[in-house]
């Protein structure tokens, strides 16, 4: 059987097979408990001003993520839908030239397919994928055969970048990473395979990383939480892309907007020690 | 009626459009994705499709707007999918970025989800193409849920008003009764208008079920969802508090045509001489 190639499908995405990706995390959203009736304008505007800030600081892509609308749904209603969805699209038409993905919270991969697949977003990542985890939200099962299905139903030109033993969520079957990792590449089909630490912002270990990569046949490997100035160099050899949220946001805090003087410094680093 | 103090429904309504008897044009989309006979080319063309309507009927006079997507039948009968809502959004905000008049959002047969495109985008109304009592329809048994789709509307916008149809087309109420009842019971459970069609797009309206309806309802909005065109709008504006119009702007007279400016003109140009004789 003919397999995609999928470090070159990077490259026809992102315009390189070593992309650096950002998160744009949205203010919560109509109908989640923290929103404070923001109108969709005020909070795209916002998300609009972040992705700028990556686009022009070198960044090769944005994931656009609910984060803001704790405790999540496993699957989102319809006003969550709308209202990424708009912020999306009026990121795509603002932002143009940068690779956009998209990821609903908690899970909701069926979600983040149709709203990327309608704003010609290319990819979205799937925090869990692949087997079951217990989570805040009690267990999560896999979503997997059913995003797979619903891309080839949609005909959605869209790449699944999935997590294996993601932060927040505790594998049910106590397995090395590893294995996981190779059955969300052969069975689960996932375009690219990221590995976290413990929570968002904590620091991935090298060695999962390392063993992922190991584990993996064909299939890129992310860093996808804890990435930072300093520890960006050491991931150069094992990972083949990075996720960075946290750690060019004021004062490290996930809730903060991004930081222009410490994103900018971090590419200015990451260039050297990252992408060489 | 004891929930409305002051019931104030007819007069926002009027507020709403700016005038009396207004005219609200339907933009009927070309298939969408995912539908069955959607052509899988994306949203561009559809997008354009609906911005052409939109010109055509703005310059041609009408009052208001209604987005529907007309072309996906076999109607998702309750919840639609991520990807029509995710489709509405976009192709809605790019229509209200194009126009000043007041639009509002149909998503065939998801009320909710009609709900949460028109607050993302800023839209003012929605219309429920079922909102009380039970009915046949193509799909089976509709059993509506104005307790949720109300409950909904207070938890997420309540400034988005609902246009409820009664007794709509391509059904028939699962229980045999007068369609003023029916009327009544919209009214009374919070409908802010109510609209009463045909057997079908396109067929004419019953002027009996047009009498009947207001005059069960009173000072209470009534408009017209099928059959409104120049030989007909004296008659049903007699009655009705406006109307909500699709076949009769397309070119021939072709539902899923594009919108006839001209076709426009003279209707628009009809009600207006009506609005004048009723003074």
């Amino acid at each position: 059987m003919k397999r995609i190639d999928k470090f070159a499908e990077l490259e026809r995405i992102f315009g390189t097979r070593r992309p650096i990706i950002g998160m744009v995390h949205l203010a919560p959203l109509p109908g989640s408990p923290r929103y404070d009736g923001m109108s969709m304008k005020e909070i795209t505007d916002l998300a609009i001003s972040e992705a700028q800030l990556l686009k022009q600081n070198g960044v090769n892509g944005a994931i656009i993520e609910n984060f803001g609308d704790v405790m999540f749904f496993k699957r989102v209603p319809a006003e969550t839908i709308a209202a990424v969805t708009y912020a999306a699209t009026n990121i795509a038409r603002e932002v143009p030239g940068l690779t956009l993905g998209l990821c609903v919270l908690q899970s909701d991969a069926i979600a983040s397919m149709a709203i990327a697949n309608t704003i010609g977003g290319k990819f979205i990542r799937v925090p869990y994928y692949t087997e079951t985890y217990v989570v805040d939200a009690g267990l999560m099962d896999s979503i997997a055969a059913e995003t797979l299905r619903y891309r080839k139903f949609l005909d959605a030109d869209v790449k699944i970048f999935a997590d294996v033993h993601i932060k927040h969520g505790y594998p049910l079957s106590q397995r090395p990473i590893a294995q996981s990792a190779y059955d969300t590449e052969h069975r689960g089909l996932a375009d690219a395979i990221l590995v976290t630490g413990i929570a968002t912002g904590a620091e991935t270990k090298l060695d999962d990383v390392k063993e992922v990569k190991d584990a993996v046949e064909y299939t890129p490997v992310f860093v996808a939480s804890g990435v930072d100035d300093k520890n960006v160099g050491s991931y150069s050899k094992c990972a083949d892309g990075i996720i960075i949220g946290t750690h060019i946001k004021e004062n490290n805090d996930t809730e903060e907007p991004i930081d222009p003087v410490k994103l900018k410094h971090f590419m200015d680093i990451a260039r050297k020690t990252w992408a060489k | 009626m004891g929930m409305y103090p002051e019931d104030k429904r007819l007069q926002n309504f009027n507020d709403l459009f700016g005038v009396k008897n207004p005219i609200i044009g339907m933009l009927h989309l070309p298939p969408m994705p995912g539908s069955p006979i959607y052509d899988g080319k994306g949203l561009k063309e559809i997008i354009d499709h609906a911005l052409a309507d939109v010109a055509e009927l703005e310059a041609g006079g009408v009052d208001g707007l209604e987005i529907e997507n007309f072309s996906d039948p076999s109607y998702y009968p309750q919840e639609v999918g991520p990807e029509l809502v995710a489709a509405m959004a976009v192709v809605s905000d790019h229509v209200i970025r194009h126009t000043k008049l007041p639009l509002g959002i149909c998503i065939l047969s998801d009320p909710k989800a009609s709900l949460s495109v028109a607050h993302a985008v800023g839209a003012r109304f929605i219309r429920a193409t079922f909102f009380t009592e039970a009915s046949v329809d193509v799909s089976g048994l509709v059993c509506p849920k104005p307790h949720e789709l109300l409950r909904f509307r207070k938890f997420l916008d309540p400034s988005i008003k609902i246009f409820a149809d009664v007794h709509i087309k391509h059904s028939a109420p699962l229980v045999d009764r007068p369609i003023g009842d029916s009327a009544l019971d919209a009214k009374y459970f919070l409908a802010d208008a109510i609209i009463i069609s045909g057997t079908h797009t396109g067929k004419d309206t019953k002027l009996d079920d047009i009498k009947a309806a207001k005059s069960s309802v009173e000072d209470f909005p009534v408009l017209v969802g099928s059959g409104f065109k120049v030989e007909t709008a004296e008659a049903i504006l007699q009655f009705a508090d406006g109307a909500i119009v699709g076949t009769s702007l397309k070119i021939g007279g072709i539902s899923s045509n594009m919108v006839d400016r001209k076709r426009v003109q003279d209707l628009m140009g009809t009600v207006k001489q009506i609005r004048k004789n009723k003074g």
